[in-house]
């Protein structure tokens, strides 16, 4: 019986370990969204600081502007889809293959964007000391990307 | 480098969403409103450019 039931505490223990960390890395994943929408509202602040303060062109900051609006989307596009996945109690996802699949397109998009403004040549005629604010932040955009790519790739997937 | 800044990055999101009481649906909500404030500012931050252009 003691063998039995020490048997049993371990399962239990597994199973929680495993749900736990499953309902961290959903939490994870709606963090990564808020994340990127939080260095949009940088990104929308220093165009606007920027522009103000006569160190980037009008031209250029529309060019960016566009872009982070673009992104704004793709992150808009990107919660509206998990929340089609969000389980009854609102705690976790359960992705299927397919949502699986969208969701990562989706990720995919984002980071094209980013990458096609990083290689424009408005991009390039920002002022090097000006630039540097941005590089950090597309760069922390990229990343955040990635991370929300990985996650979603590691999601478990739900049958339906 | 770039996977071991994710793996660096996944780590410090699953500490702060493991101590946030928040439910993933709060956490999607608080993305969601943040995006909506996005749009609006976007909207306002381009009229003013596209005014600053007339100007020139």
């Amino acid at each position: 019986v003691r063998k039995h039931t020490s048997r049993i505490a371990v399962a239990l223990l597994v199973a929680v370990a495993v749900a736990g960390s499953a309902c961290d890395k959903d939490k994870e994943f709606a963090k990564l969204n808020a994340r990127v929408a939080g260095y949009l509202d940088v990104g929308i602040q220093l165009v606007d600081k920027q522009t103000t303060g006569g160190q980037m062109s009008p031209a250029t900051g529309l060019k960016i502007i566009e872009t982070l609006n673009l992104v704004n989307t793709i992150n808009g596009q990107l919660v509206d889809e998990s929340k089609r996945y969000l389980t009854p109690d609102g705690k976790a996802l359960a992705f299927d293959p397919a949502g699986k699949a969208r969701v990562l397109q989706i990720v995919e998009s984002g980071q094209r964007s980013l990458t096609t403004l990083l290689e424009s040549p408005e991009f390039a005629a920002i002022p090097a000391d000006k630039r540097k604010a941005w590089v950090t932040l597309l760069n922390d955009l990229t990343l955040t990307f990635a991370t929300l790519a990985d996650v979603v790739q590691t999601a478990k997937e739900v049958r339906q | 480098m770039i996977t071991y800044l994710s793996l660096q990055l996944t780590r410090e999101i699953l500490r702060e969403a493991s101590r946030s009481g928040k439910s993933v649906e709060q956490l999607l909500k608080e993305a969601e409103e943040q995006t909506k404030a996005n749009t609006t500012a976007i909207a306002a931050l381009r009229a003013k450019l596209e005014a600053m252009l007339g100007d020139d």
